[in-house]
């Protein structure tokens, strides 16, 4: 994955993906520098909103919530 | 008419100057992370809710910009992709303190690495990687605290060393009352020599964070020292919670209108 | 297996003289490699001094005074073609004593003895030369053609054009043993056998070491500390020569000088130690050299000091040295105690000349680069707007005292002798040498470096010898 950022495209090599405090948490790095990205509860709106069709937003729904249900088991 | 006030700075100090003058004019905000809140931080609540009232009021934000040279009516800025002058008639400076140097706290002694400033440690431990087993930490106040917690939470042990008899409680060991600071450590810190009671003391360590003695940071050119031609400085050393600097900085800004208008 | 690697020229030794040999050495067709037990050039003596580039040192009939007067007039060109700042600032010897005065007259005669410029100077033609010079100033000396350099972009600039040309820059190598053999040294280091027609010992404080290795002279050398303190550039920006205290038999005293940074160093001292290593800075020594300052500079009281530093130069019988061995024909010592930067034009020049003589049969190379590109900064650029053209990240700011921009570290990181930790980053950028010494900025540099590293947050290099983590 690439992240871009006012200093350049950095690469994001993402490692593990769980469910901890009510959000999203995915534990990757940036070469060899721990970076994590966490979605929480509340930005999920402000996401939904960004996206274009409701069959584009129910779709990335499901996903959201499959991937959300995966990593609560897997903790 | 008081012309455009460009300030630097988004914490509780310059968003409340932005907040107070833009009432009398036009006010460009220059903070050069991309978010408000400063040291307070951008999660904050009260930065957040700062921000969001500095923008309905009509504060032009220039965020992810840093102020580089003021010029009597004008400030060059430079963001990623963008280097350019504002043009305006004061410069509002809230640029925030940083933590005393070793130069400045009077450390002698070798140069080894793991001499590291506590605003430094502290972003540095956000990747959540232990970085260092035995830590002092020098200085007492709000970043000690926070090198405190942040060393503690990835397992670090740490002794709190201050000048003044504040201890750091929260540490492992605090000592107080300390001075005559020397380095050991040819390739990384080993040592932190000093005297303490009268008595000569020796901490082992594997860093040493700078954490004390606050001195406002300086950066842009013509705004260095005071006093400079066009240029308020908000930065205090002793207003301590975000409440308080707001509040201060509020005041400021409005006896400098106040001042502008006796003048008109 | 130990690696085996032949070569025309082994040069021991990183700092200014080093690099210096092994650029000019690069435009010939000698296969030179130069080897640094650090973990990059420019770390001892030539990283710590005062930055000047002198006109006059000692006394006329030295080769060390024909090699300054050979070097001096050549500082504009030599910059400008390897982007290193220089300035000719000139320089005012000043006198506050009757005793200081009583030295000037035969200082003067040795300047002109020199073929140096040189005139003697009234108090007020001191201070029209300089008005921040103490107003208690009897009279002084004016040398036109003093200057200030950044010693480090230097020695960084020959290292990356001797490796642009060619020569291998072997960093984090020590060398540990040398065997000689007829016509040939091998050179035995903690990572390879370098065998090797001549050996170059440039190798500074530990020259006598190194010659011991090869079985050369045994020189009397013993390191000479100097401490130094760095006064802000609020302050430099007023100051506008180099203020030397005046020369006595004893001592050449210790100076104000202003930087190629727009800083000031006050000093440096004098003190003889056994351990080559010990850099040390002590309260009592930097009082002194702040006090002395006051004498010449009273403004500097009220300068904000940003920095202590301390730097060994090789001092003991010879104070310069570039000539053959006595005793064994093909090593070849360049050393300077206190000149190295002054002196390092017309030193690697003479250096081959001495090489040639003792057999060294190489060809000039026509198409060797001899230039290096102009790296445009941010803090001094007299057009900053456009620089975002050339590259946007010249707007992403990431020393804020400094105004060094990600571009240009970017660059410090980059190039065949790059930055790899946070100080080298600081020694070719500027980036975190300023007034906050690294607390706005130390996090962002030590994440650029990791990124160009390949490290992590703890293992990232902070200084040449040690990590950021433990």
């Amino acid at each position: 994955m690439r992240v871009s950022s006012p200093i350049g495209e950095l690469p994001f090599e993402p490692r593990r993906i769980h469910y901890r405090e009510r959000a999203l948490h995915v534990d990757g790095d940036m070469g060899a520098w721990p970076a994590h990205v966490v979605i929480e509860a509340g930005d999920l709106p402000a996401l939904a909103r960004l996206v274009a069709t409701p069959a584009v937003i129910t779709a990335a729904a499901v996903a959201i919530v499959g991937v959300v249900a995966i990593a609560r088991r897997k903790n | 008419m008081i012309g455009r006030v460009v300030v630097v700075g988004a914490g509780p100090s310059g968003l409340a100057c932005a907040l107070e003058l833009v009432a009398h004019g036009p006010v460009t905000l220059v903070e050069r992370t991309p978010v408000v809140g400063g040291e307070v931080g951008w999660r904050d609540p009260f930065m957040r809710q700062l921000g969001e009232k500095a923008a309905s009021r009509g504060v032009d934000f220039a965020l992810g910009s840093i102020a580089l040279r003021w010029e009597v009516s004008r400030l060059l800025v430079a963001s990623p992709g963008r280097i350019d002058w504002i043009p305006a008639s004061t410069l509002f400076f809230a640029g925030g303190l940083r933590p005393g140097t070793a130069k400045d706290v009077g450390i002698h002694g070798d140069r080894p690495a793991g001499i590291i400033p506590a605003t430094v440690a502290l972003h540095l431990l956000e990747a959540d990687v232990p970085l260092w087993t035995n830590v002092v930490v020098l200085g007492s106040g709000k970043w000690a605290d926070h090198v405190v917690d942040a060393v503690g939470k990835l397992g670090g042990r740490v002794t709190a060393v201050s000048v003044d008899s504040s201890g750091t409680k929260t540490a492992d060991k605090s000592i107080t009352n300390a001075h005559s600071f020397r380095a050991v450590g040819r390739s990384r810190i080993e040592y932190l020599d000093f005297v303490a009671d009268g008595l000569p003391e020796r901490l082992a360590c594997d860093a040493l964070i700078l954490a004390g003695d606050p001195r406002p940071n300086r950066n842009v050119e013509g705004a260095l020292i005071e006093p400079a031609s066009g240029v308020v400085f908000v930065q205090p050393l002793n207003v301590i919670t975000a409440t308080d600097r707001y509040d201060a900085a509020r005041q400021l800004s409005s006896d400098w209108l106040l001042a502008q208008r006796g003048n008109a | 297996m130990m690696k085996s690697d032949v070569f025309d020229v082994v040069v021991i030794g990183g700092g200014v003289l080093g690099t210096a040999v092994a650029a000019r050495l690069s435009s010939t067709s000698a296969r030179v490699a130069l080897v640094e037990s650090e973990a990059d050039v420019a770390e001892h003596a030539s990283k710590g001094n005062a930055g000047v580039a002198v006109s006059y040192y000692g006394a006329p009939s030295l080769q060390q005074t024909s090699l300054i007067n050979a070097s001096n007039p050549l500082w504009e060109e030599i910059t400008a073609r390897l982007d290193v700042p220089y300035r000719r600032l000139g320089g005012v010897m000043v006198a506050l004593s009757e005793h200081d005065e009583d030295h000037l007259p035969s200082t003067l005669e040795e300047i002109h003895a020199c073929g140096v410029r040189g005139e003697m100077a009234t108090a007020t033609r001191v201070l029209e030369l300089e008005p921040l010079i103490s107003n208690k100033v009897r009279s002084g000396l004016f040398m036109p053609d003093e200057g200030v350099i950044d010693p480090i972009r230097l020695t960084v600039a020959y290292a990356v054009l001797a490796a642009t040309n060619g020569v291998q820059i072997r960093l984090s190598e020590t060398v540990l043993r040398i065997e000689q053999s007829p016509g040939r040294s091998l050179v035995i280091t903690d990572k390879a056998r370098l065998e090797t027609r001549f050996v170059v010992n440039a190798a500074g404080v530990r020259a006598a070491h190194i010659s011991q290795l090869a079985g050369g002279e045994a020189f009397t050398s013993y390191p000479r500390k100097g401490q130094y303190v760095v006064l802000d550039r609020s302050f430099g920006s007023q100051l506008s020569r180099i203020v030397f205290s005046t020369h006595t038999p004893t001592t050449k005293g210790s100076n104000v000088v202003p930087t190629t940074h727009g800083s000031v160093l006050l000093g440096p001292t004098a003190t003889d130690l056994e351990d080559a290593d010990d850099r040390a800075t002590d309260a009592e020594t930097i009082d002194w050299i702040i006090d002395n300052a006051k004498l010449l500079v009273p403004s500097t009281a009220s300068a904000p000091q940003i920095k202590t530093f301390a730097a060994n130069r090789p001092a003991g019988d010879e104070a310069h040295r570039l000539r053959r061995d006595e005793l064994v024909p093909n090593l070849v010592h360049v050393t300077d105690r206190s000149a190295g930067v002054s002196i390092s034009p017309a030193a690697a020049e003479l250096a081959l000349s001495v090489l040639r003589d003792a057999g060294l049969d190489v060809l000039d190379k026509p198409h060797a680069i001899t230039q290096l590109p102009a790296v445009p900064r941010l803090r001094t650029s007299g057009d900053p707007i456009s620089l975002t053209d050339r590259d946007p990240l010249y707007g992403q700011v990431i020393c804020a005292c400094e105004h060094v921009s990600a571009a240009e570290i970017n660059q410090a990181l980059s190039g065949p002798v790059p930055a790899i930790s946070v100080d080298g980053v600081r020694k070719r950028s500027g980036a975190g040498y300023g007034r906050c010494q690294g607390s706005l900025c130390m996090a962002g540099v030590s994440f650029l470096t990791a990124m160009a590293t390949g490290k992590g947050p703890a293992h990232v290099k902070q200084t040449a010898r040690g990590t950021v983590g433990s």
